[in-house]
């Protein structure tokens, strides 16, 4: 990727991202109901219009997306309409961090187990470790999240008591949600590798090398390796935005205090402001993630960067 | 004698038929079809009858055990499987009308207007499809209750169902979109369009004879892969409790459910493992039912 095109790319990230802003702003209040209504904020009319007047929600639409602009302008979120007395930015500082350590770990886990179970089944294709990892696989891609947390909570915290059932206090509460996290995208992680590897395997470049006497471990690892990383490294990009942006279930579950509770309350709270910066958080890395991803594409395919 | 060469069916058919895995799939989801048309009105019983045996363990009565108002859970399974497969199969469904259509127009269209096109699908990968989800089934549930609830209350709970299952079909039709697109674009310039074109074919009757037929496979095996997907995605909105509501159910809320006993006083397994096990089998066989025919009929992709 010729520098051109990486600078035009990055560009387009802050556009795209404003565009996604937009609409989740206007989206947001298009739906019915309010953040002072009754149903939500029981108070008299008189309180409801005060308060409504305080965060300018009384003023036309295009005063308030205007309004919205200049503070994205000073990186300015504007204040929480649940939480009255915090400001969106200060909430994204508390939350993304917790979500971010545990993506981030369960990122490590997920190469850690997909990594080697897939080569593995690639270098005994067919053989027996092929056939126990594509099980393995198999069922940790069909079996969702929010299935196996509560199974790993009734066995390994209730049952055996070797670990917190819930909480993020300490670092044993963080073996559990990582490693749930981790083997569900360690597991599609490994069926990528086996898939990239065994292909690149019986391809003519490894046969010469065999051919030319070269190590079986050189050959695996100087020159199949970074080829068969290629499927993997496409679906890595998306898969850590997901896992960074926190993942609803497992931090539900195990009652983590990162941002995917944030998510849910604030569309039903009508937390306008939570709401649009969250998804301005999530779809920016979401863009660079991207951007990140086809740039290691290229670094990791000649064919491809001389194209 | 003469020679006999097999036709592209045949040979796909031999392929599919030849991977253990698809076939074994493909027979457990024919077995599970027959029990969730036939099953429920088997059962002596009634997935929303209260009793007093609250929390029963699995016993001969109640093969999967009861849960917090003495439902049965068997019962409640075969049920909620019935809502989650059919979210599946009308998902899928609508995201090959929408997805073939809108790839095959881009990718016909061409140049500009491809390139449009496909921007706007990048900027809705870029929306967070929970929110969206979220938003269209908040904006249209309150249409449904202060219109249609007074009037047919009956009708309320299914239009409110079919409007989620609606919204499931409308964030998965994106992949579907780019692999059609792929897809054509590679068909595109292949002699015989050339020559169809040469001879006057219209674009509308090219699309129709010539292109659609030839993405009908790829996007066949894909669809059965977009069907657990979308189960998948029901599950998780439904667990979230924003999917289905009760006294209706999908494994989605069961599973939910069976979380929310999770206490360190009582241990109540079945709650989980019953509707966590259904699904993971249903997933697991329709997965492998669509690895094998995307393998059969698309041979040369790459996962």
């Amino acid at each position: 990727m010729d520098a051109r095109s990486i600078l035009r790319r990055l560009l387009a990230i802050p556009l795209l991202a404003w565009a996604v802003a937009s609409l989740a702003f206007f989206l947001m209040r298009a739906a019915p109901g309010g953040p002072f209504d009754r149903e939500r904020a029981p108070a008299s009319k008189e309180v409801e219009a005060a308060l409504k007047a305080r965060y300018h929600l009384d003023e036309p639409l295009w005063r308030q997306y205007v309004r919205f602009l200049a503070g994205l302008a000073h990186a300015d979120l504007g204040p929480s309409l649940k939480y009255r007395h915090h400001g969106v930015n200060d909430i994204l500082a508390q939350a993304l961090p917790v979500s971010m350590t545990l993506g981030g770990l369960a990122f490590a886990a997920a190469l850690a187990i997909g990594l080697p179970v897939g080569m593995a089944g690639a270098v005994w294709r067919g053989r027996w470790p092929d056939w126990l990892g594509a099980l393995l696989t198999m069922v940790g891609v069909c079996i969702p999240t929010f299935v196996l947390a509560p199974l790993a909570v009734l066995l390994f915290a209730l049952k055996l008591e070797w670990l917190p059932v819930a909480g993020w206090s300490s670092p044993t509460h963080a073996i559990l949600p990582v490693l749930v996290l981790g083997l569900y995208f360690g597991a599609r992680v490994a069926r990528l590798f086996r898939e990239g590897l065994s292909e690149v395997l019986r391809s003519p470049f490894i046969m010469a090398a065999r051919a030319k006497g070269v190590a079986p471990s050189a050959i695996l690892l100087r020159h199949a390796l970074r080829p068969a990383l290629l499927p993997v490294v496409s679906y890595a990009g998306p898969m850590l935005a997901d896992l960074l942006t926190g993942s609803f279930v497992v931090e539900r579950i195990f009652q983590v205090p990162g941002t995917g509770a944030f998510f849910i309350n604030s569309f039903f709270s009508r937390d306008y402001p939570l709401m649009v910066g969250l998804v301005i958080v999530y779809s920016l890395l979401l863009l660079v993630l991207n951007l990140a991803t086809d740039m290691a594409y290229r670094w990791l395919d000649p064919r491809i960067r001389h194209a | 004698m003469p020679e006999t060469h097999p036709t592209t069916t045949a040979l796909a058919w031999r392929r599919f038929t030849s991977n253990l895995p698809a076939v074994v799939g493909a027979a457990f989801m024919v077995l599970i079809a027959l029990v969730l048309l036939a099953g429920p009105s088997l059962l002596s019983a009634n997935p929303n009858a209260h009793s007093d045996a609250v929390f029963e363990p699995p016993s001969a009565r109640h093969p999967f055990g009861t849960d917090i108002h003495g439902r049965d859970l068997l019962a409640r399974c075969l049920v909620g499987a019935r809502v989650s497969l059919m979210a599946g199969l009308v998902g899928a469904a609508i995201s090959v009308v929408v997805g073939t259509a809108y790839g095959m127009a881009a990718a016909y269209g061409g140049g500009r207007i491809d390139a449009v096109m496909m921007r706007a699908v990048d900027l809705l990968y870029a929306l967070p499809n929970v929110i969206f989800v979220m938003l269209v089934l908040g904006t249209a549930e309150s249409a449904i209750t202060s219109l249609l609830r007074p009037a047919f209350p009956s009708i309320a709970d299914a239009a409110r169902m079919l409007l989620l299952f609606a919204c499931l079909g409308a964030i998965s039709w994106l992949n579907m979109a780019r692999i059609v697109r792929g897809q054509v674009l590679s068909l595109r310039s292949r002699p015989f369009i050339l020559a169809s074109r040469q001879f006057g074919a219209s674009p509308a009757f090219i699309l129709r004879r010539h292109l659609l037929p030839n993405v009908l496979g790829v996007v066949m095996a894909y669809a059965t892969l977009t069907v657990p997907a979308v189960i998948l995605y029901e599950s998780f909105l439904s667990f979230l409790g924003m999917g289905i509501r009760p006294p209706d159910a999908s494994l989605g809320t069961l599973i939910e459910d069976g979380a929310r006993q999770l206490n360190p006083i009582q241990v109540r397994w079945w709650l989980i493992a019953f509707p966590g096990g259904f699904l993971g089998l249903t997933l697991l066989a329709l997965q492998s039912l669509g690895d094998g025919l995307r393998d059969a009929l698309d041979p040369e992709a790459h996962p």
